[in-house]
């Protein structure tokens, strides 16, 4: 005999002597197929449960992958922008879409607006959306392939807005500090004009002015001086560079209906 | 037993079949919880875990040896409640009670008793499955989800504890 033969008949022998089960056969299988009963209840429970939820993040995943990059992120305030209230703008829009309290029919299409002279120049990485209690304003930081622009639209109370430019372009002035103004379009009720800075050199922006049926004004706004993601300013293409162009833009304005007929 | 042409999905009424098997299995397993636990109780209760996992998942193709999995199962309750701080074992001078029929073999068992608490958990897993359950070193391996040479070496150096503590063992060596 083996000491394995015999280390095997020790065993047998410390378990010969065996008590009594403490619960009776049928109690115990009547416990074992209960409870075997809820850990398979539990088992198809949370495979269900983890069968939604991965459906859930694959839908999220392709919705984040399918909605364009301009729609995404959270940009810091524009150097500048005074705004009253800051949110973050849904990516997609549409005129029936549900929104939130603070936006208004303007909003979706001033949003619109943007987007179509977003278009025109590359996609917006990222997108503000400043909610005045007069007006509202969308501010998208482009990403083009010259490089980047901000692209502004904006509907307020204030009357007067391209009369104002008007004033101040009329003659096409250069101040001392390299600042100047050129009009590019002068209409009655709308007016595009480019103001180029010297400081620093190459900064050049866009200002499209509309009235607007209730007495306020539409600003469309291409400026090439632009606050990086990281906080640094930096000069960009000018709005010509970027693919943007003024009869564009004036039919843009023109087709949003947010504007007076253009006269 | 689960019928061997049984199809993936095939809803059945697996009530008769379990019974069937868990009358049968059930000593068996207590035995071999006691023999991993050194206590009778803790050894019904791992047992009836058992059964209770193995009603779980009866009727499941990926299940291909119930025997097997139940095997499994019990040594894998048996690891759980160790880690239990409550139910981890403690090196103790007391042996445990064991019922007495002879004076000379319920020292033995005492003994033996006594120092299969003394070997680690894997090691008492090893012994118990090795040469209690008779599965080969190859089948514990998979079992305890360890290399064959591991359960060699664990083998052997828990044997070579018994034989210390049991000589008699240890004599039949050379009489083999």
């Amino acid at each position: 005999m083996t000491d394995d033969q015999r280390l095997t008949d020790r065993l047998a022998a410390l378990v010969s002597d065996e008590p009594p089960f403490e619960t009776d056969l049928g109690t115990a299988l009547w416990a074992a197929e209960s409870g075997g009963r809820r850990r398979r209840a539990r088992a198809t429970a949370i495979r269900t449960t983890s069968v939604i939820l991965t459906a859930a993040a694959t839908f999220v995943v392709a919705l984040v992958i399918w909605w364009p990059a301009s729609s995404r992120a959270l940009p810091p305030a524009p150097a500048g922008t005074t705004s009253v209230t800051r949110a973050v703008v849904e990516p997609t829009l549409s005129p029936t879409a549900t929104r939130t309290s603070t936006s208004t029919p303007d909003a979706l299409v001033l949003r619109q607006l943007l987007d179509r002279i977003v278009a025109q120049a590359g996609s917006a990485v990222k997108m503000t959306k400043d909610q005045y209690p007069d007006g509202v304003a969308f501010t998208a930081y482009v990403r083009t392939k010259a490089g980047p622009v901000d692209i502004g639209v904006e509907k307020d109370g204030s009357s007067g807005g391209v009369g104002y430019d008007k004033h101040v372009c009329r003659d096409g002035l250069h101040g001392p500090d390299g600042k100047g103004c050129g009009a590019l379009l002068m209409h009655d009720t709308v007016g595009i004009w480019e103001v180029t800075n010297n400081s620093p050199t190459g900064r050049r922006r866009l200002t499209a002015a509309a009235d607007t049926p209730g007495g306020g004004t539409l600003w469309v706004t291409i400026d090439n001086y632009v606050e990086e993601p990281d906080g640094n300013k930096v000069v960009g293409p000018s709005w010509q560079e970027a693919g943007i162009t003024v009869t564009e833009v004036r039919a843009a304005i023109a087709d949003s209906g947010l504007a007076l007929p253009d006269r | 037993m689960p019928s061997p042409d049984r199809r993936e999905g095939e809803v059945l009424d697996d009530t008769p079949d379990f019974r069937e098997w868990a009358v049968a299995a059930r000593p068996r397993l207590r035995r071999t919880g006691f023999l991993l636990t050194g206590d009778w109780h803790l050894a019904e209760d791992l047992t009836q875990e058992t059964l209770v996992r193995m009603y779980a998942v009866w009727g499941r193709p990926s299940v291909h040896s119930v025997d097997g999995y139940a095997r499994t199962t019990l040594v894998n309750q048996y690891r759980q409640v160790l880690r239990r701080p409550s139910r981890r074992e403690h090196v103790s001078d007391q042996l445990p009670e064991v019922p007495v029929t002879d004076r000379h073999d319920h020292d033995d068992r005492a003994v033996l008793l006594a120092a299969l608490a003394d070997l680690g958990p894997s090691q008492r897993a090893i012994v118990v499955l090795r040469y209690w359950e008779d599965l080969s070193v190859a089948e514990v391996a998979q079992l305890l989800r360890v290399r064959e040479g591991t359960v060699k070496s664990q083998a052997s150096r828990a044997l070579a504890y018994l034989r210390a503590k049991l000589p008699e063992l240890a004599v039949s060596r050379e009489g083999a």
